[in-house]
């Protein structure tokens, strides 16, 4: 844990070409700090962000989200958390400049973070739970590809929801590498997209023989 | 069942035992006031304009009506009815007094304007007849020419109220006036060429007077000051606001509507300064106050006087109750005033109010059951405030009665209000008809007690009535009722240049596919045309999201155009008249253009709207109470991850039955602007739930119809139209038997006739090559191949033809289906679906229009042969479809006009969609070598998605086929149903197409002759004059006669002629487009070609 602030590494992820660093936070063990961490962290327009928030948990998850973000980028720039400048680009996705990408994401407690100094950066992770209509979803938001991707994983015996989850969450990480929204899954090329799963790292979040609750996804633009 | 009667139903008391001082008419009443209180100001009449007051008392008020009664009856007789012509003021009162102490009639009517003089009055004037007609010594020199216009009105006594009269006052004489005498008759019903005069005595007069008082607590009536605006001649203006202040004793301001509608401050200042504590006015008047009078000329106000005010003119608005009484709160004005009660002309005036000194009762209903006639608390997402019309009077006796079967109704159900009681009229004015049918009515079950139907709809709850509509102008749509009130209210607010209570909605059946909802409304002054089309969707928007229907034409009408009754009362009947015959200053209209297929139900109870489904979905997904969910909050605000927002933007789609753009749940500030913007361009994404409503009906509403059809209203129809026929001495033109191979001849009865009615357009029906052709088919396959060709039914010539064919169109690959409606149906329906759009030209064929309603997809149709049309459809709906098809045909039957294939290839491909071409009549006919349209409009074969076409016509055979991509192919050869399950097509009919197909390959001049032939044609048509319509440069040519018997009647004097050609009639196009249709071939001679011509030019000459 780096001092005052929010978040662990969780490891590096290396493909061809790019390197970046993942770190973490669990929501859950941030929440007596969240007031302090508003104040102190927060830019002010990320403060009136929050009072906009109808939802306790969502609010909370937020100030940590932009903690565990300020706080490694602060110590990657040597400047304080609160002095961090994230700006948007015109497709809305936050970034800092060239040479630092970054990219977050959350899913239940979890939180993931990641930082590279090569390429733009997508990062995705995804709670395993049951998710409803599952086969709706699918002919209506995978590509080709991707449903061939689907039907692989079934094959090997993994339960719909989680080989949607997974397929989602490799998705969701080259969009967000590539900075557009779930819109630009229409007819997005990703072949320029290299995406990875996070197993490996997920499964440390996990103590011994339990089964790893999360999934999820980097990808480099 | 009979149902527990609330307390609504006391005995009506007779009207003697409330009278004042024993007076049982109306002039007895007077008089004992002149004699009482003479010299007590009875009125006061504010002009306006600053002019000073005018007042009268009871005394010179008694001495004016003596006069004018006596100058009335030297030119009437008792009885007579005398018109009441007259500006609002103190004449008027007077007059009207003394038509009563004349013992005519008085029949009070709006004063016409000399410019523009009403039509209603020479109606009226037609309807009772008058003797005389009073009116002011100003307005009868300008109302000469209309006067001597007009049969009636010339014949008439006129007699100016106001100057005309010398005092006579000594001469009258009471002539035995009793309480049954017919005191006046009031017009207040009907429309402009019927109108109905509703006969009021002297006795219901001062019953209904006995009950207005009676609502009211004693004490408040000697010092009470009314104040009125209302119209003398309408009966809440007359009664309410002159009558009743006489009866009891008191005084009233009045001035005249005029001055109220120019300066509503106007009514608020007389109330103030006169410490008035009585008004009345309906619903729009409060509105107008609110909207016009400023802050700081509320402040200058004092209405703490002010303890009653009648409202009840029409349905009444909580919101309008509310408003009026927080605006004017300051200035002293209570809540607790507001005295809504429920009237009409035919029950004297009131029936229903109170109890007083309460203020309004109002109950919380759910909007979704009353438009199923049905009244449960409201619910969350479902609220409607309705107010109460309070108790009825206790001498008015109200039930609720089912208008259909006349079973009365138990408490919270809605049904016609009927009335019975001293108050009621005696029926209209020499309407036996009219007053049986409105004045007679029974309650099933208790055929000794007759009631009044007032048309009104409404239900008891409490001992209070509520007032929900109009019977007629109830808006029945889809099997729901929609009150137009309620549809006006949220439309009017929906954008600023609307006028609120200026609106009028109501359905309008002018053709009889099926009802249309209609909205007009006044803009304002200010509004400018260019604002149009936000007004447009502002209205649209607002009526799906509150009342979840959309309205099939929006009008905009220029400031007061929209008419009203004199009480203020917008009418919409007359509105929808003035609309159908044009009178309607209209500024600005939209039609929905869009052939809808409802969308399919919202999964949200009762049909809740857009906002509140999102709402609830919002709150199934986190888990948490659906009242916490906040619709100006996002959906974003609630922390939705991309899975919920895929998964809520999927499920939104099924239940929108379009596309929606994912990114609108990120870029939306709120719920609210989300469900919103999920119905732009005001289409039909509202639910409209018919199978629940359909569901819901019991078995005994249920009507089966008897076989055999000739019961059936379409097959009497049918019946008639060829009755029709018979009457005009014509022979039946259809299933006429030919004998023989036809083609360009055709023998008919052993005649040989040139043959234009057929689509043998190459002359091979009937080529001994293609008949050989077929033998040796038989021979070796037989006549069925006895299953479908997935099965076992394939045989090699199956494929030989499909591959031909894909050659000769210049495609992959080709499917066969053994008819060409099969083929439009089967294909169509099998590759879209719900979610998904066909664009249909609007002429095309009716198997394509078949295909696309069976495929559930959206259709829409464009104006035909229009590609920007369609291009700005397209554009405006494409996001939300999945896969978007337009369908036209290679050759349009009816003109034989062809569409410009080129910019429709460039439109599909920009908008991603899907192109069809049926060329039934294009194939083997259009292109130098008969490959249909491609080759006509150079434009390679494979920019087109599917080529349909028939075997039938150049073809010399039967059934149909579609030319496509090999996939495309392969999918439909494996699961289009109408393939499938379908027996494989005839040996016999394959080959024909097959050996057909091969000669026109080998023989192209064939075509040659064909376009010559055509070309030739039309040439000789034009030079006679002959109206061919649009046909250019194919073998389809009409000759537009413009009525259907004169075009079935030219076609069998062609037929003496020996020249058979079919007729095409109404409805398969317009009566003024009906037409003979000529169709071409190529084996026709230029001789057969002239002489046709020739002969259609000389019977039209000869009036045909």
């Amino acid at each position: 844990m780096n001092a005052g602030g929010v978040g662990t590494s969780l490891g590096r992820i290396t493909a061809t070409g790019a390197e970046a660093e993942v770190w973490y936070a669990w929501c859950g063990a941030h929440l007596d700090r969240v007031d302090a961490l508003s104040h102190a962290v927060l830019s002010p327009e990320e403060r009136s962000r929050l009072d906009r928030y109808r939802s306790r948990a969502a609010a909370e998850r937020y100030v940590v989200t932009r903690s565990l973000v300020r706080s490694v980028l602060a110590s990657h720039l040597g400047v304080a958390p609160v002095d961090v400048r994230v700006t948007r680009t015109q497709t809305g996705k936050p970034v800092l400049s060239d040479e630092l990408h970054f990219n977050v994401t959350h899913s239940g407690d979890l939180i993931l973070l990641a930082v590279s100094s090569q390429r733009p950066v997508g990062v995705d992770v995804e709670r395993r739970r049951p998710v409803p209509r599952v086969v709706d979803l699918e002919t209506r938001w995978l590509t080709h590809e991707e449903r061939r991707d689907f039907a692989t994983l079934r094959r090997l015996g993994i339960s719909a929801s989680d080989a949607f989850l997974r397929v989602w969450s490799l998705k969701e990480a080259r969009l967000k590498a590539l900075g557009v929204g779930i819109s630009g899954a229409g007819g997005a090329s990703f072949t320029k997209v290299q995406a990875l799963p996070l197993d490996e790292l997920l499964s440390t979040l996990s103590p011994d023989g339990d089964d790893v609750q999360y999934v999820g996804a980097i990808a480099f633009a | 069942m009979p149902v527990a009667r609330t307390d609504n139903t006391r005995t009506p008391r007779s009207a003697g035992e409330s009278s004042v001082a024993g007076c049982s008419t109306l002039v007895a009443l007077l008089r004992f006031r002149a004699e009482t209180m003479g010299d007590r100001v009875v009125y006061r009449f504010l002009p306006g304009d600053g002019k000073a007051e005018q007042t009268v008392t009871y005394r010179e008020l008694d001495r004016r009506a003596r006069s004018l009664a006596v100058a009335i009856r030297e030119r009437a007789r008792a009885g007579d009815r005398a018109l009441l012509l007259i500006p609002p003021g103190l004449d008027y009162v007077a007059a009207y007094f003394a038509c009563l102490y004349a013992r005519v009639i008085a029949v009070p009517a709006y004063p016409p304007n000399p410019r523009r003089p009403d039509p209603r009055i020479p109606s009226i004037a037609r309807d009772c007849e008058p003797t005389v007609a009073l009116t002011s010594g100003a307005l009868l020199a300008k109302l000469d020419q209309w006067r001597g216009g007009d049969e009636r009105l010339g014949a008439v006594h006129w007699i100016a109220a106001d100057t005309g009269v010398s005092d006579a006052s000594q001469q009258w004489s009471d002539d035995g006036i009793a309480a049954d005498d017919v005191a006046m008759l009031q017009y207040t019903s009907g429309s402009t060429a019927s109108p109905k005069g509703v006969v009021l005595t002297h006795g219901n007069l001062l019953h209904n007077l006995a009950l207005i008082r009676s609502a009211f607590p004693v004490e408040h009536a000697v010092d009470d000051v009314g104040c009125f605006w209302l119209p003398p001649f309408h009966d809440m203006g007359l009664i309410g606001g002159i009558l009743q202040p006489c009866y009891v004793g008191r005084g009233a301001v009045l001035m005249s509507s005029a001055t109220f509608l120019q300066r509503p401050l106007s009514w608020l200042e007389a109330m103030s300064t006169y410490r008035a504590t009585t008004s009345a006015a309906p619903n729009f008047a409060f509105d107008l106050c609110v909207e016009r009078i400023k802050p700081d000329e509320i402040r200058d106000l004092d209405l703490s006087s002010w303890h009653t005010v009648f409202d009840g003119a029409e349905p009444i608005r909580a919101e309008t109750i509310d408003r009026f009484s927080r605006t004017f709160e300051d200035a002293g004005f209570r809540r607790e005033a507001f005295f809504p009660c429920y009237g009409l002309a035919e029950a004297t005036l009131f029936v229903a109010g109170g109890p007083w000194g309460h203020g309004p009762y109002t109950l919380d209903v759910s909007r979704a059951a009353l438009e199923r006639k049905r009244v449960v608390p409201a619910t969350a997402g479902d609220r409607l405030r309705l107010v109460s019309s309070g108790a009825p009077a206790p001498g008015q006796t109200v039930r609720i009665v089912d208008p259909e079967t006349r079973e009365e109704r138990a408490d919270r159900r809605i049904g016609e209000i009927w009335v019975a009681g001293d108050s009621v009229a005696q029926g209209y004015w020499r309407n036996a008809v009219e007053s049986a049918a409105t004045f007679g009515a029974t309650v099933a079950g208790e055929d000794r007690h007759t009631f009044l139907r007032t048309g009104d709809l409404g239900f008891l709850d409490d001992g209070q009535l509520f007032v929900t509509g109009r019977l007629k102008d109830l808006i029945i749509l889809n099997g729901r009722n929609y009150y137009p009130q309620d549809l006006e209210i949220a439309a009017e607010r929906s954008h600023p240049s609307l006028r609120p209570g200026h609106s009028a909605a109501f359905a309008m059946n002018d053709d009889a596919a099926r009802e249309r909802l209609v909205i007009a409304l006044e803009v304002t002054r200010h509004h400018r045309e260019s604002d149009h089309e936000s007004v447009f969707s502002a209205v649209r928007r607002a009526l799906a999201e509150r009342e979840g229907i959309l309205p099939d034409i929006v009008v905009l009408v220029r400031q007061n155009g929209i008419p009203r009754t004199s009480s203020g009362k917008v009418q919409r009947r007359a509105t929808r008249a003035m609309l159908a015959d044009g009178s309607l200053d209209v500024v600005g209209r939209s039609d929905q253009t869009i052939d809808d297929v409802p969308a399919p139900p919202l999964a949200a109870e009762n049909g809740a709207p857009l906002e509140a489904w999102l709402r609830r979905w919002v709150a199934d997904e986190l888990q948490i109470d659906v009242t916490t969910v906040d619709a100006t909050a996002s959906v974003r605000d609630y922390g939705l991850d991309s899975v919920a927002a895929v998964r809520l933007v999927t499920e939104l789609e099924r239940v929108l039955g379009h596309r929606v753009d994912v990114s609108l749940l990120w870029r939306e500030p709120s719920i609210r602007s989300l469900s919103r913007a999920l119905d732009v361009g005001g289409e039909r994404t509202a639910p409209l739930d018919i199978a629940r409503d359909v569901a819901e009906r019991t078995v005994d509403e249920r009507q089966v119809s008897p076989l055999p059809a000739s019961e059936f209203p379409e097959f009497r129809l049918l019946q008639a139209r060829l009755d029709d026929l018979e009457r005009h001495g014509l022979e039946n033109p259809y299933f006429r038997v030919h004998e023989g191979s036809t083609g360009s001849t055709a023998i008919v009865e052993g005649r040989e006739l040139i043959n234009f009615a057929n689509y043998n357009y190459l002359g091979l029906s009937g080529d001994p090559r293609v008949n050989a052709a077929v033998v040796e088919a038989v021979r070796r396959y037989g006549t069925s191949v006895s299953a479908s060709r997935i099965v076992s039914g394939e045989r090699p010539i199956h494929r030989e033809l499909e591959q031909e064919l894909a050659s000769f169109i210049g495609v992959e690959d080709c499917v066969l289906y053994i008819g060409g409606v099969t083929t439009n149906v089967s294909t169509i329906s099998h590759l879209l679906g719900p979610g998904d759009v066909v664009l249909c030209d609007e002429l095309l064929h009716n198997s394509a229009m078949q295909g696309a309603l069976f495929s559930g997809a959206q259709r829409l149709t464009f104006p035909h042969n229009d590609v920007a049309a369609a291009d700005r459809l397209l554009s405006s709906v494409r996001a939300r479809y999945r896969r978007a098809l337009i369908v036209i045909e290679g050759v349009y039957s009816a003109d034989g006009d062809v569409p410009d294939l080129a910019r429709f290839v460039a439109m599909k491909k920009r908008h991603e969609a899907w192109l069809m071409v049926d060329e039934a009549h294009s194939i083997g006919v259009l292109g130098a070598t008969g490959r249909g349209l491609a080759e006509h409009a150079g434009v390679s074969p494979r920019a087109v998605d599917l080529w349909m076409g028939t075997l039938s016509k150049s073809l010399a055979s039967v059934g149909g086929y579609i030319g496509a991509r090999s996939d495309i192919v392969k999918y439909l050869k494996y699961t289009a149903p109408g393939f499938v399950f379908s027996v494989g097509m005839a040996p016999a009919n394959v080959a024909a197409a097959l050996e057909a197909l091969r000669i026109l390959r080998r023989e192209p001049d064939r075509v040659r002759r064909l376009h010559d032939n055509a070309a030739l044609f039309l040439r000789r048509a034009k030079e006679h004059g002959l109206n061919t319509g649009s046909s250019s440069g194919t073998p389809i040519v009409p000759v537009i006669t413009g009525d259907s018997i004169r075009a079935v009647r030219l076609s069998q004097q062609l037929l003496h002629h020996g020249i058979n050609v079919q007729p095409m009639v109404a409805p398969a196009v317009s009566e003024s487009a009906a037409r003979l249709r000529f169709f071409l071939a190529s084996g026709h001679t230029a001789e057969q070609i002239d002489r046709t011509v020739a002969s259609v030019a000389s019977l039209l000459d000869s009036g045909a």
